[in-house]
């Protein structure tokens, strides 16, 4: 059964170690504002992460947890794009779209509250497309002038795109029992802990500069 | 089909594996490809930032070598025309102040005092207006132009035909550039192109301008002349530039010149 969980462990000790790094030189960046963002995100991400593995060792149902997991994602990878976004009119779509999927998700949870526990698919469908079409405008934006957050941003569209796809299947593969099954959420862990490294490449990167720009 | 489908989950599981590698695989590209895009324009534009910075260079250096023989031309004509006849001011003066000279010589000196000091406010008057007429100023270029034009004509030298339809479209700083074209080009002419006939078509209207000027010089090699920016043409080009205007050369070996510039008026005010 270790084994089994092995990837998820992997991914969970990277998340806890980006999350200390990002927190260590939270008060040297803590003007840039999508830094912070950053930050929080990584540490909400750890709590689910870790709830999930908590439940998931001793059995318990935590279906319910990706609900938690698409929306902090949403909220807060939105906010973030918000914030990097130097047209006035994305930022304006960034604010619309947020609203917009909150209501419309807000009103379904209302009619059917029952999909709570299971995987609600248009939530993940409207938690994960405009993430995926923010980190595409972001790198056309990045094509004119000097765009920030590139690694984390290319981590976004990789993963989210292929993760996305493994959610929206997820529904469907509840139903078996077979090993191959396995194998799909050992390719989105995989997938996960290069979306991770992503991460932590663009912590290094600012790091690094940081401290160039210290020597100099 | 469907049946089939719900029976096979592997099936489905592989095809999933492939749609996810194809995924990753096309995400990738597409980051790949806006990398190596963004490298090529940025190329781009530094080679463009370096061209224009080159042509800024040139115009510098140029204005600054027009500075240096504009200082030159008025220290000499300083020189010429007032010092050393101001010491023959000085010379008569001296020899009055003596008091060895009859009535008649005294008379005579006088006169020539006389004659040199108005020699001299004639140039004084001359170098000053040379440097900076003051009819632009009080009357506007269409009074500036005519005055210029009447005295290449005085000359007898060249003919000069004039067509000057003036709206007082441009601030006086840009009336003073125009100015300074048309004086550039008739000087060019006469004295590079040994031109009998010169004529200045000048056409305003609201939104636009054109000015048109044509010799039956010698006549030049367009693109030599421009590759080898002398500083007339260079100054010519820099002052269209400053007033929005596009410049157009057209000349032949033999065959005179013709000068169009076209500026469009911005209508912000």
């Amino acid at each position: 059964m270790n084994t089994v969980y092995l990837d998820e462990y992997i991914a969970l000790v990277i998340l806890l170690i980006i999350t200390i790094l990002y927190s260590i030189s939270y008060n040297r960046f803590k003007s840039i504002v999508a830094y912070r963002i950053i930050t929080y995100y990584l540490l909400c991400g750890f709590i689910i992460l870790l709830i999930t593995n908590i439940s998931a060792y001793f059995k318990l149902n935590n279906l319910y947890l990706s609900h938690f997991y698409f929306w902090f994602q949403f909220i807060l990878l939105s906010l973030f794009y918000k914030s990097v976004f130097i047209n006035k009119l994305q930022n304006q779509i960034v604010s619309i779209v947020l609203f917009v999927v909150i209501t419309i998700l807000g009103v379904q949870y209302l009619i059917k509250p029952e999909i709570f526990v299971k995987f609600n698919l248009l939530e993940i469908f409207l938690c994960s497309f405009p993430l995926i079409v923010y980190s595409i405008i972001h790198l056309c934006n990045s094509l004119t002038r000097k765009g920030s957050f590139m690694y984390l941003n290319a981590g976004v569209l990789i993963y989210l795109s292929s993760s996305t796809l493994i959610f929206i299947f997820g529904n469907y593969f509840m139903g078996f029992k077979i090993p191959i099954v396995k194998d799909i959420w050992t390719v989105n862990s995989i997938l996960y802990i290069g979306y991770l490294i992503s991460i932590f490449t663009e912590w290094y990167k600012k790091f690094e500069r940081d401290i160039i720009y210290l020597k100099e | 089909m469907e049946k089939r489908l719900l029976i096979s989950p592997e099936q489905i599981t592989s095809t999933l594996v492939y749609g996810l590698i194809f995924l990753v695989f096309v995400t990738s590209s597409l980051i790949l490809f806006f990398r190596f895009a963004r490298k090529k324009i940025v190329e781009k534009e530094l080679e463009k930032a370096a061209i224009k910075l080159d042509g800024q260079k040139k115009i510098l250096q140029a204005t600054i070598e027009t500075q240096e023989r504009e200082r030159k031309r008025i220290a000499r004509d300083l020189h010429d025309a007032i010092s050393a006849k101001l010491n023959v001011v000085s010379l008569h003066v001296n020899m009055l102040l003596d008091g060895s000279l009859d009535t008649s010589e005294q008379r005579e000196a006088l006169s020539k005092v006389l004659g040199v000091t108005t020699v001299v406010l004639d140039s004084s008057r001359q170098i000053a207006h040379n440097l900076f007429p003051p009819i632009l100023e009080n009357f506007g270029l269409t009074a500036a132009l005519e005055e210029l034009l009447a005295e290449f004509g005085a000359t007898k030298k060249v003919i000069v035909q004039q067509d000057i339809k003036y709206l007082t479209s441009l601030t006086k700083n840009e009336e003073l550039h125009l100015f300074r074209v048309i004086q550039e080009l008739l000087n060019n002419s006469i004295r590079h192109g040994q031109a009998s006939k010169v004529s200045l078509e000048l056409m305003d209207s609201v939104d636009s301008m054109s000015l048109v000027y044509t010799d039956n010089g010698k006549g030049f090699l367009v693109k030599q002349a421009l590759s080898e920016c002398g500083l007339g043409l260079t100054n010519i080009k820099s002052r269209a530039a400053i007033l929005n205007g596009n410049l157009k050369i057209k000349s032949q070996l033999g065959n005179g010149a013709v000068f169009t510039i076209a500026i469009k008026h911005n209508n912000h005010e």
